[in-house]
């Protein structure tokens, strides 16, 4: 017991030395902050009108867009829902990916598997976007607006394949190594080896799954809006871009709406980015830097021709 | 011989290590001195992690960071090869020097000929195109290579004739000496006794000299000249080979060359070195050997031993060089002797009427097929294996690599099935192959395998792996019943004492340690058949012997055991029967005193050649 919190510990401490995943997550953090200050209070009403198209300002520090509304109090505002989506498409894509991957590992060659795997080669090619195009075109002429729950749903749905093909390649060669033999030689029961064997090195992928998933979730959500496929019910990043574009903001350089629509997206991406080369550090000892010692110190070192002393 | 006009290239107070990720150090080589002479034959002999590659490698100069070589020289013709610059280390290496690092043969290029791989060097150096395929003719059919291999790509030559390529690609410009690191890990017994034994014809015909890096103690005793035995970085005794064999005079030594089976020499018990080396994040000042030496003076911990000079060419780092240590006693843990107390009753009561017998196997086939291009060819890796495993026996199955031994393994376990015929436990028929994936099988048949890195989950302490099979087989009534039984499966295959090993984690134990707890989890299960699959091949001689002695002690239990190998010297010493193997064919089977000392297929004969004994000459 004692062993392992100190294993933790250890585990902890690698976690917050290690730069890029420090930088990773207050970078997430700082997007979440982002939008939860914006579901509370922004700087202006989201609906109050000023006048349009008016550069930033210390009154307006993102300026106004082409309806007069402050940039800055739109993007708080939006970035809210947003990452809610591409936090739960992340959350979805990670459990899918896990749990096919697993079964697919470990059952490989069997007939089970091979369904899991046509599946998923099935669904590898099937974007995610276009899905939920047809899902919300679908809703649209039924006359009901898209809830966030169908968006994450109809995402989710296509995009587990890639992880879960990750994952699945992952636990074959873990279920070849001998440890796990020997575990089925002693009558081990397939669930417990795979619960309490498999899963536990497969984590890291998990969680690589959980960020990619978080991107490509938000992502799919901006575009679908963009093109203005998506009927949502409340306003996100998305919509507003999709009102740039209506606007060719673009054309008439209003730089600041643009910015105001994609910095929290910005954020989270390059958080997600140091997160990923932070891990992949943290799991393959490899890749960390050794750091040479900044201060040298001096070891006596007996021989047979004398004591020598060398510098390290 | 030890003529100072005679040395070829001498190192001196050579440290060398590596920085650790923590802004540590780690000391693999510290303070080694030795010289190579010209036209010999230097072995350089340790254990896994005490420094020999890391001396190899600073040798050569090609130590990279995080390695550091801190002091020292290493001097070549008046030279010193550490402070050469790199244009001055390019004309002497190939030339002069030849390294041939350890795994050369599998980091081929794969998409390169071989003949395209040796020019390539060849030019480094400024050699033509006509004159370096003459070189290269000229080296292959020296290493007995035909000619027609400058066509081929490494992966249409096997693991033998590959480690052939590379060790004629270093003769290609006649160095002066050629290091080895572990030129044959890997590689069959019978085709690592050829190479080294061409190895050691060329040698003796161009008069070069050659420093090798091997754990494989009685294999060097056949091959070298003279042996440096090397111990947590220091080399711990330097002599001629009859000097070291007839007369060791370090304790590691000593122990070492008692811990190998030799079939000449047919000993009775193996010692075993008890304990591990010492990790060098720091030098203490007494000697490195001082917790587990049978034979430590007080003085010893304080205080570094220097050589004692015992002849011109035979050095010993121990304060009792001269004296004579097979009169000195030993403590019983070198000789492993196990305590089985309470465990007379470990395997169920054998069936009535089955007159020993636990397992039999009749007719076993296993066939592979393969598709050429549109034709479909059979591989026959067993063909028509038959043999009883009886209880209180231990059953060797001997032979190289590809010939079948695995497959069988695999196939009693239940992990692979069998294209045909049948298997029978106490009687009953279990050929089907699904009947050996139940509970009833399982809890009779169990295995322990070759590699002890992997067949232990890094993520479990010991105690888990002893526990499950306890649980699984409702071995336990309650809690306390449960730790008494982890507690004493440890301490019968030796693991004392057990209260250490339980919330370790195999990360944190030897090579040995983890064979002994994969023997436990494979006892756990009170088995009447144990399978062990080549169980030594990995692990450090030193503790090699403890794992055979727990083999052989097992054997009391009423267990019947199936011991793969390759190594007969290992059968001599643990098995009663054995039965030699030939592609996929049982050839020849016996009582082992029988099989070894009076062969009859040809292929027995060749292994026997083979083994590598420190008693018989290449």
């Amino acid at each position: 017991m004692k062993r392992e919190f100190a294993l933790s510990i250890s585990k902890v401490k690698v976690i917050t030395k290690n730069k890029f995943i420090a930088i990773g997550v207050a970078l997430l953090l700082l997007d979440i902050i982002l939008g939860i200050i914006g579901s509370i209070w922004t700087p202006y009403s989201v609906n109050a009108s000023f006048s349009f198209s008016e550069p930033p300002s210390w009154k307006h520090l993102l300026g106004t867009d082409a309806y007069g509304h402050d940039v800055l109090s739109e993007m708080l505002h939006d970035t809210l829902p947003t990452l809610e989506v591409g936090f739960g498409v992340g959350a979805l894509v990670a459990l899918l990916s896990t749990i096919i991957g697993l079964l697919g590992g470990y059952y490989a060659g069997k007939t089970a598997s091979i369904i899991i795997d046509i599946i998923t080669i099935t669904v590898l090619t099937i974007p995610g976007v276009i899905l939920l195009v047809v899902v919300s075109s679908y809703f649209r002429v039924a006359n009901i607006s898209v809830s966030y729950g169908i968006t994450i749903l109809s995402l989710s749905i296509v995009g587990w394949a890639f992880g879960a093909r990750q994952i699945r390649s992952q636990v074959l060669s873990l279920s070849n190594r001998e440890y796990i033999i020997a575990s089925k030689l002693i009558g081990e029961k397939s669930y417990t080896i795979i619960f309490t064997q498999l899963l536990p090195p497969i984590l890291p992928l998990t969680f690589a799954q959980f960020l990619f998933g978080t991107l490509y979730g938000v992502l799919s959500l901006v575009t679908a809006e963009f093109w203005g496929v998506l009927p949502a019910t409340s306003s996100n990043l998305g919509t507003m871009l999709a009102f740039i574009s209506t606007n060719a903001a673009y054309v008439s350089n209003q730089w600041w709406w643009i910015l105001g629509a994609i910095i929290p997206i910005i954020i989270l991406g390059t958080g997600i980015g140091f997160l990923n080369i932070g891990i992949d550090e943290f799991v393959d000892p490899r890749l960390r830097e050794i750091k040479l010692p900044q201060v040298r110190r001096i070891v006596k070192i007996p021989t047979d021709n004398g004591v020598i002393e060398v510098s390290i | 011989m030890s003529n100072v006009n005679d040395i070829l290239l001498s190192v001196r107070n050579l440290t060398a290590g590596y920085y650790t990720p923590t802004g540590g150090f780690y000391f693999a080589v510290t303070g080694v001195s030795f010289d190579v002479f010209k036209n010999e034959i230097l072995a350089i002999v340790g254990e896994s992690g005490c420094g020999k590659s890391t001396l190899a490698l600073s040798i050569y100069n090609n130590l990279h960071s995080p390695g550091k070589v801190l002091s020292g020289e290493v001097l070549f013709e008046g030279k010193d090869l550490l402070k050469m610059s790199k244009e001055e280390l390019r004309s002497i290496r190939m030339t002069r020097i030849s390294f041939v690092p350890q795994y050369a043969m599998d980091s081929l290029d794969p998409v390169t000929k071989i003949g395209d791989f040796m020019k390539m060097a060849l030019r480094e150096h400024g050699y033509g195109e006509l004159e370096a395929e003459k070189l290269i003719r000229e080296k292959l059919s020296l290493m007995r290579l035909p000619p027609e291999v400058v066509n081929m790509y490494p992966l249409e030559l096997s693991g033998g004739m590959r480690q052939r390529v590379v060790l004629a690609t270093s003769m290609l410009l006649n160095p002066d000496l050629i290091i080895l690191d572990e030129p044959t890990t890997g590689l069959d017994v019978i085709v690592q006794y050829e190479i080294l034994r061409d190895l050691k014809i060329i040698q003796r015909k161009l008069g070069f000299s050659i420093l090798i890096i091997s754990h494989d103690l009685p294999l060097m005793m056949m091959f070298a000249d003279r042996i440096a035995v090397m111990y947590a970085g220091e080399i711990v005794e330097i002599g001629s080979k009859n000097e070291l064999l007839d007369n060791p005079r370090h304790p590691y030594t000593y122990l070492l060359l008692n811990s190998v089976p030799s079939i000449i020499k047919r000993r009775e018990v193996l010692l075993s070195i008890p304990g591990n080396p010492p990790l060098l994040t720091s030098i203490e000042p007494g000697c490195r050997f001082y917790d587990r030496c049978p034979f430590r003076l007080s003085q010893c911990k304080e205080e570094l031993p220097r050589y004692i000079k015992l002849s011109e060419t035979h050095h010993s780092k121990c304060f009792r060089a001269n004296e004579n240590f097979s009169s000195l006693t030993l403590k019983p843990e070198y000789y492993e002797e196990l305590n089985i107390g309470g465990y007379k009753s470990i395997t169920s009561a054998p069936s009535v009427g089955s007159d020993g017998v636990a397992l039999s196997v009749r007719d076993l086939h296993k066939v592979y097929t393969v598709w050429r291009g549109l034709r479909r060819i059979k591989i026959y890796a067993v063909n028509g294996v038959s043999f009883n495993l009886r209880r209180g026996v231990i059953t060797a199955l001997v032979g190289g690599s590809g010939h079948g031994k695995s497959t069988i393994a695999k196939i009693i376990a239940g992990i692979e099935k069998q294209t045909s015929g049948s298997i029978f436990l106490d009687g009953k028929d279990f050929s089907k192959p699904s009947s050996r994936s139940t509970m009833e099988y399982r809890s009779k048949v169990q295995m322990v395998f070759q590699d002890p890195y992997s067949s232990l989950d890094p993520r479990h302490t010991v105690e888990w792996h002893i526990r499950r099979p306890l649980i699984i087989h409702g071995k336990v009534k309650n809690e306390n019943d449960l730790k008494q039984r982890v507690v004493n499966l440890l301490t019968l295959v030796g693991l004392k004492p057990p209260e250490k090993y339980l919330n370790r984690y195999p990360h944190e134990l030897s090579g040995g340690e983890r064979q002994r707890v994969s023997i436990a989890r494979a006892l756990a299960v009170e088995p009447a058949v144990l399978i062990a699959d080549e169980p030594v091949s990995m692990l450090d001689a030193s503790v090699r012997a403890g794992i055979l002695n727990v083999l052989k002690m097992l054997r009391n239990l009423n267990l019947a055991i199936l011991y793969i190998t390759h190594d007969l010297a290992t059968v001599s010493y643990i098995a009663d029967e054995v039965m030699v193997i030939y592609n996929g064919q049982i050839v020849e089977k016996g009582d082992v005193k029988e099989v070894i000392y009076n062969p009859k297929h040809e292929y027995t004969k060749r292994l026997i050649e083979a083994v590598p004994d420190p008693y018989k000459e290449l």
